[in-house]
């Protein structure tokens, strides 16, 4: 898992409107939500990062071809999650340690 | 309405296709070089262009997803593949981060590769027939000729946009190949040249020496411009 982290900051929010089963323009809507209209995913940034995460095996599709809608639905698998949270642990790192200039100014 | 362009920038084709819609042009169609065009209400559609996996088809993976977002595929050529979207249903943008934008262009830019050196091998194979002295060939590898250095500028001009986007990204470039442009007079000499071959038995020599001698001057001024502009960019 050396690689994997630092995540850019499309597959951070991409992995985490998948922590429940999401099809692509929910997670486009989510993520927008999120962040308050900063990160607007589009069609073809989105497109190629859900075939990334699924050939890594980050995220696997919940969903496909319900009789009711035929919308495909993607959820974060346990690779996925592990490698949110060791991303997790690296940004934590980076807010404690940013507290650091607030001494500084002190 | 039917309007004929040659685009070898995805960016500029995309925004002349905007431009076309916000004067009420919509674009519905496109065969080799042909833009189909139906009346809109001006700016009713917003155009983006994509570069698929597939040669002149689309996933139903890909044409699912696209429609769920509310892009509409127009059109699919080659790798291309055309969409809009309703300008009334939000901003169209297709690739929205520095990291996505840079594999996109990377694909974009080995295709214009491979197409060149495709090319550049059908010009020696005509250039051997040309020496045997066969017209055709000469007309074909003057053709072939042209279509290398334009797409040869596609290639720089990709790189050119990948290097930009890896600065942005703080990574600095190692890349020696910076904007090495030819100029388009260059093509157009060879273009010429191809066709005063082909005409040379059925027009008045006079008339084929006059534009043999332009597609000459057309050429060495090509190719001066064509230095002067590396020089500057040293």
């Amino acid at each position: 898992m050396e690689k994997n982290i630092p995540l850019t900051e499309a597959l951070f929010y991409i992995l985490l409107a998948v922590r429940h089963p999401n099809h692509g323009y929910g997670i486009i809507q989510e993520v927008e939500e999120m962040t308050a209209g900063r990160v607007v995913l589009g069609a073809g940034t989105l497109y190629g990062a859900i075939q990334s995460l699924e050939k890594k095996g980050w995220i696997r599709i919940y969903s496909e071809d319900t009789e009711s809608r035929k919308k495909k639905e993607y959820l974060i698998t346990e690779q996925g999650k592990a490698v949110f949270q060791e991303e997790r642990k690296r940004l934590e790192e980076l807010l404690e340690n940013a507290k650091c200039m607030d001494e500084n100014a002190n | 309405m039917i309007k004929f362009r040659l685009y070898f920038d995805k960016d500029k084709e995309t925004e002349w296709l905007n431009k076309m819609s916000e004067e009420g042009y919509a674009m519905t169609g496109f065969f080799a070089g042909f833009y189909w065009f139906e009346k809109c209400e001006p700016g009713k559609y917003v155009y983006q262009i994509d570069f698929g996996e597939k040669l002149f088809a689309v996933s139903n993976n890909y044409r699912e997803f696209m429609q769920e977002t509310g892009a509409e595929i127009v059109q699919t050529w080659g790798y291309w593949i055309i969409l809009r979207k309703l300008a009334a249903d939000g901003e169209f943008q297709l690739y929205t981060d520095v990291d996505s934008s840079i594999e996109h262009y990377t694909k974009i830019r080995t295709m214009f590769k491979v197409v060149a050196i495709i090319e550049l091998i059908c010009f020696f194979m005509e250039l051997i027939c040309a020496m045997e002295g066969n017209t055709w060939a000469i007309v074909f590898m003057f053709i072939l000729a042209a279509l290398t250095v334009v797409l040869m500028n596609a290639t720089f001009k990709t790189n050119q946009i990948i290097v930009e986007l890896k600065e942005r990204k703080g990574e600095v470039s190692s890349c020696g190949l910076r904007n090495g442009k030819v100029s388009p007079l260059v093509p157009c000499g060879m273009l010429l040249s191809s066709c005063v071959t082909l005409a040379r038995e059925t027009v008045d020599h006079r008339i084929i020496m006059a534009v043999q001698i332009m597609a000459i001057i057309f050429m060495l001024i090509g190719l001066y411009r064509s230095r002067g502009k590396r020089e500057q960019n040293l």
